[in-house]
């Protein structure tokens, strides 16, 4: 029951958190907005008994993604920019369009899963089973069994991804400094003329 | 021929190994060798070694010859059965051709990183993994792996609007069908439990064509698959999801766009042929009427987008999205040889996109004051008086193209049509065949600017040299030779066929 | 006597040899150049009259037939032979390409060998048109002819419309041809082969064949031409080179009857039967049309260019009749149509190559300076006039005897056709030959050279054979004819 209000606070919390982060005009409150949907998701990862996975997502979407934008925006200029009068423009025919896919989700999702009439009464986790809960793994414990053995190659083929990532990077960002060093031109500095630096 | 060595017999996925260790050591060898106080170019050397990599690894794709009919490893994440084996070869000669090809272009182009090639060869590393994944996850991971690498790719000259506004625009709408696929697949993983192709085949192995004909009885597992048909139609860049491709293959350098023109589009067939014919066949009705829609958009996009273009790669970028369209064709028709002769269309449609696009990229103009990249029609003008031979195998291969007589892409463009004709699809193929009457019109415009114009002073080209033209004297025989005598195409295509099909 | 086993295949390939000998001759030496293809494809003139000597009239099927294999798995192969309504059109085709090479012999100043290499390619694939006993690669001939003409019309065309009139040419075709492809694929999936000898024996249901049969007339009309889809014709004629002229209005525009007869009458003879009503009013429109159009031009290209649509309709409406004396008439109508039409674009060409214009108001009184080309002129004149004593006399009597069984209407109505004919041409040669000499446009006058009486003798010799004694050509078309009547019938 408490698993059910803590989901349902979990969910309201994220999809309204995304919204924001594209609805608010100052960059540094959306990155907020958008540290708050990875700490609720974190949450609803928490409530599938996913800790490990939970955690990672604080440490590295909110520890290094949201901080490395963070970084960006602080380093940049921008101007809030007020770009309120095109919302109201297209928000018929983006409710329209959300609306049917939100009811055909809600039709299919309808038709394929039955609620448990056991698990929705009042005392279902009252009894407490401690016998199956004596040598049960734990997530990371599991993870580990499962990814350096079964798809050891799919970890493979992420570390390779991940040097691709590091290697785009650099190509894209690196300045070899060779072309960037100033000559002078001492005829020009020489051929100053009073006439083209005075301005009266 | 078979090499066989004491230790490595049995790993299946060595080419794909050899490939991933060469890579990092290729890395490592070009930054030792480029960093250092006068920043030395390398990029010929690195791909000319690129080119021996990837030759070496297509060698072992033909090492690892199939003594039965189907091998799964790796817990049956990675399969390598006729499908992978053909279009691992196919799509690793093509890269080769297309190293070869580019080599003066980067020269001229002073595209001095060498970055350039490894992007390439994680690229093909990351088709050749999409070849032969047998599950979700490695399939997904091996789409992010090659995308990610022509994102790059497509924003390489940092000093020019063009491609760094094409690499964005990619990678957006890149990461956006990613994640789409990834819905898709994990609301796959929700109905069923699984992810692999195999155990998703056996899950479905009662349900047959035509027994939920009826859209009402929509179930989760259509609307997961609705997902990852869409990731997969964005990738191909076909309408009307093509809106990304336009600018993303005009704006690279045209080497990029020679990559992504050709090469990726087998393995994505490869893939959507895995999902949708081989696990979930028996939901065919229920995105074939979907699918047709698709085709007809397409093609009328491509032959009517086409007409209006002024520059050359706009237009092949029109052109290569009616060929996907005809390739669809192939696709929704759901019978024995409709995959046939899809696997035929689309092995002959990279082969004249690699002579076309080479062509393009070969060509260079003499006085080049504005030091464009990017050519117009009328840049190709009297080119059949200046470099007689390339306007002849121009000809020839947009006549292919275009679908017209003597050539092989008539005969794939036929069977094709055939097929659809053979599912009783008679509206769908009377549209496309008129629309590509109306796509011819833009080809026969190419060769009225190759021969027809009586103009005084013609667009001069600098001479080919000798290493490409060795290379694209070889294509044009290969070409006109494949007309001739297709039948090893068809040989090999239809005991591709026999592969797929084996228990439905 | 000489015997060759696979003298088809040879006359075949000659073509496609010549023009690869062609292409390594340095450009330089035109001399070399214009004898190699010349005497190539005289070669091929000589070896396909051992086809008509050797030629057994006494039966009805194919002869001279050869098999290749192409691909065995999708059982697409290829067969040549020669029947009798081939034959006299490959024999046409390997007449009329000597002489358009002979006509282009100083006219054409750039590009000769690229020229050259056309020609010869298109000659071998007409004579594949004509010869290939397989529905798909006489679709693939047929469209191929395109190519070569297409570079011809544009390249070497004679006027700013040309890159206008090879686009209208071109696509046209285009357009009426992919319908056929569809029924060709749809033929194949039926019977599960494209070989015209199984293809016979196969029979369609009635509705299959209307549309199929109507797929067939859209790719066949527009090569004819008829009415509503003749446009291309005026232009690309007009355009064109001579020599281009002289081989689109000989052989080209007889694709279509060709076809007519090869394939849409054995294949679909119920739906012939349907449409016919249809056929003959198109066909009756486009002789009245384009004869009273003719009357108007004042090129001179397009005048003979309307003859030609008027000539070809009415081998339609022979066509049309069903019986032996009209399908003979058509074919020998089409024969004859060859020479005159061709000989008459000659004659065009011989007055442009010394005076560079085609407006009739240009020229007069011609006769007083060139007696001789004025005479060839009267004789081809009066031949399209149909003239007893020419071939298209024959022609046009049998076609008209023939329609005559099947429906007198149109039968009065075509022969209103022919006396409008006899308008323009008339008006035309009066203009051109007789009155006085237009001095204040042209100062000098030469008569025609040796080689320019060349290339007009042999088609004289023909018309006239033709007119006197057609029963040199009629013998071999019978069996075959009556081959074709009595298939329809049953």
């Amino acid at each position: 029951m408490i698993i059910n209000i803590l989901f349902y606070l979990f969910s309201v919390i994220l999809l309204l958190s995304s919204l924001m982060v594209i609805l608010v005009q100052n960059s540094i409150y959306s990155i907020l907005f958008l540290v708050l949907s990875f700490i609720s998701s974190a949450g609803l990862l928490f409530l599938l008994k996913c800790e490990f996975l939970a955690l990672m997502f604080i440490v590295i979407y909110v520890g290094a993604i949201a901080v490395l934008f963070l970084f960006v925006v602080m380093m940049l200029d921008l101007k809030t920019v007020n770009v309120k009068k095109d919302v109201l423009k297209y928000f018929p025919f983006g409710v329209i369009i959300g609306g049917v896919f939100l009811i055909e989700i809600l039709m299919v999702v309808g038709e394929t899963f039955k609620a448990n009439p056991y698990s929705d009464s009042f005392l279902y986790n009252s009894h407490f089973n401690w016998y199956e809960r004596m040598d049960t793994f734990t997530e990371i414990h599991s993870i580990g069994q499962v990814v350096y053995t079964e798809y050891v190659l799919q970890f493979l083929i992420a570390g390779n991804v991940l040097l691709l990532a590091t290697i785009a990077a650099v190509v894209l960002t690196i300045n070899t400094g060779v072309e960037s060093d100033k000559k002078q031109v001492i005829f020009r500095q020489l051929s100053r003329n009073y006439k083209n630096v005075l301005i009266i | 021929m078979r090499i066989e060595t004491l230790l490595f017999k049995e790993i299946i996925i060595l080419p794909e190994l050899f490939l991933g260790i060469s890579l990092v050591y290729l890395v490592l060898h070009s930054t030792f060798l480029a960093v250092r106080k006068n920043y030395p170019l390398i990029q010929t050397s690195i791909l000319y070694l690129g080119v021996l990599v990837l030759f070496l690894s297509c060698l072992l794709v033909l090492n690892d010859g199939l003594d039965v009919l189907e091998q799964s490893v790796l817990n049956d994440t990675i399969v390598n059965d006729y499908v992978s084996f053909f279009s691992k070869l196919v799509i690793g000669s093509l890269s080769l051709f297309c190293l070869l090809m580019i080599q003066p272009y980067l020269i001229n182009q002073k595209i001095n990183q060498f970055e350039y090639i490894l992007l390439i060869l994680f690229a093909v590393l990351g088709l050749f993994l999409l070849c032969s994944s047998n599950d979700l996850l490695t399939a997904y991971l091996a789409i992010e792996l090659q995308s990610l690498a022509f994102y790059v790719l497509a924003s390489f000259k940092r000093n020019s609007t063009y491609s760094v506004d094409a690499g964005i625009k990619y990678f957006i709408l890149g990461a956006f069908s990613s994640s789409l696929f990834l819905f898709g697949s994990s609301l796959l993983y929700g109905v069923t439990g699984t992810i692999n192709f195999e155990e998703f085949k056996d899950l479905y192995v009662n349900v047959s064509p035509g027994n939920n004909a009826d859209l009402s009885n929509i179930s989760l597992v259509q609307f997961g698959l609705v997902f990852i048909l869409i990731s997969l139609l964005f990738k191909l860049a076909i309408a009307p999801f093509h809106t990304w491709a336009p600018d993303v293959y005009e704006g690279s350098p045209s080497a990029s766009t020679f990559f992504f023109a050709v090469v990726p589009k087998l393995a994505i067939f490869v893939l959507l042929l895995r999902i949708f014919y081989y696990s979930f066949f028996g939901f065919f009705e229920s995105w074939r009427y979907f699918i047709v829609i698709v085709i007809v958009l397409s093609i009328i996009v491509g032959s009517f987008g086409g007409i209006e273009q002024r520059k050359l790669k706009s237009l092949l970028v029109y052109s290569s999205i009616s060929h996907m369209g005809y390739a669809l064709i192939a696709f929704s028709a759901g019978t024995f040889e409709s995959i046939q002769m899809l696997f035929c269309y689309l092995v002959v449609y990279s082969f004249s996109g690699l002579c076309v696009w080479s062509i393009f990229v070969l060509t260079r103009l003499k006085n080049n004051h504005l030091q464009k990249q990017n050519k117009d029609l009328t840049d190709l003008v009297s080119l059949g008086k200046s470099n007689y031979m390339l306007a002849i195998f121009f000809t020839t291969v947009l006549f292919s193209v275009a679908g017209f007589p003597p050539m092989i892409g008539f005969l794939v463009k036929i069977s094709v049509f055939l097929t659809a004709i053979e599912s009783s699809m008679f509206f769908v193929v009377l549209i496309s065949i008129l629309c590509s009457v109306i796509g011819t019109f833009y080809y026969i415009r190419l060769i009225k600017i190759l021969y027809f114009e009586k103009v005084l002073v013609g667009k001069l080209y600098y001479p080919i040299q000798a290493q490409s033209s060795i290379l694209i004297s070889f294509l044009f025989f290969s070409f006109l030779f494949l007309f001739i005598n297709p039948t090893l195409l068809y040989l090999f295509s239809y005991k591709l066929n026999l592969l797929v099909f084996t228990t439905v | 006597m000489l015997y060759i086993k696979n003298i088809l295949s040879c006359i075949l390939v000659l073509p496609l040899i010549g023009a690869f000998i062609l292409s390594f001759i340095p450009s330089s030496s035109r001399s070399l150049l214009r004898s190699v293809a010349l005497n190539c494809s005289c070669l091929t003139f000589v070896l396909s009259l051992f086809l008509w000597v050797f030629f057994n009239k006494s039966v009805g099927t194919f002869q001279f037939t050869e098999n290749f294999f192409w691909i065995p798995i999708l059982n697409l192969n290829f067969s040549i032979g020669v029947d009798g309504i081939s034959l006299f059109f490959i024999l046409l085709t390997t007449l009329l390409i000597p002489i358009c090479l002979l006509a282009s012999w100083d006219s054409i100043q750039v590009d000769l060998k690229k020229y050259l290499i056309a020609f010869l390619v298109m000659e071998f694939f007409l004579i594949g048109v004509f010869c290939s006993l397989d529905l798909l690669f006489f679709y693939i001939f047929f469209e191929s002819v395109l190519i070569p003409m297409f570079l011809i019309i544009g390249i070497w065309g004679s006027r700013e419309r040309k890159i206008r009139a090879a686009y209208f040419f071109f696509l046209y075709t285009l357009l009426g041809s992919v319908l056929m492809l569809l029924s060709i694929l749809y033929i194949y999936y039926q019977v599960g082969t494209t070989d015209y000898e199984v293809l016979l024996t196969f029979s369609f249901s009635p509705l299959e064949q209307k549309i199929m049969w109507f797929a067939f007339f859209a790719s066949f009309a527009t090569k004819v031409p008829m009415v509503p889809v003749h446009l291309w014709l005026p232009e690309a004629h007009v355009e064109a080179p001579t020599a281009g002229s002289v081989i689109l209005a000989g052989v080209l525009l007889k694709l279509g009857t060709y076809g007519f007869i090869r394939f849409s009458f054995p294949l679909f003879p119920e739906a012939c039967f349907y449409f016919a009503p249809f056929v003959y009013a198109m066909s009756v429109v486009g002789i009245v049309y384009t004869s009273f159009t003719a009357i108007r031009q004042s090129d001179f290209k397009r005048i003979i260019a309307y003859t030609s649509v008027a000539h070809m309709n009415l081998v339609m409406v022979g066509l049309f009749s069903f019986n032996m004396i009209g399908l003979e008439g058509a074919i020998l109508q089409s024969l004859s149509h060859g020479f005159v039409a061709s000989a008459l674009f000659l004659i065009i060409g011989v007055v442009y190559d010394r005076h560079h214009t085609r407006m009739v108001k240009y020229y007069g009184g011609l006769v007083h300076t060139m007696p001789i080309y004025v005479f060839i002129f009267l004789f081809f004149t009066m031949s399209n006039i149909g003239l007893p004593g020419t071939g298209s006399f024959v022609g046009e009597f049998l076609i008209l005897t023939g329609s005559f069984k099947a429906n007198t209407t149109v039968t009065f109505l075509s022969a209103t056709g022919m006396i409008i004919g006899g308008c323009y041409s008339l008006w035309l040669f009066n203009r051109i030959a007789y009155g006085n000499l237009k001095t204040q446009y042209f100062k000098h006058y030469l008569d025609i050279n040796k080689r320019e009486f060349l290339i007009f003798f042999p088609l004289l010799l023909g018309t006239l054979v033709m007119g006197v004694y057609p029963n040199i050509f009629l013998n071999s078309i019978h069996f075959s004819t009556n081959v074709l009547v009595e298939s329809m019938y049953f």
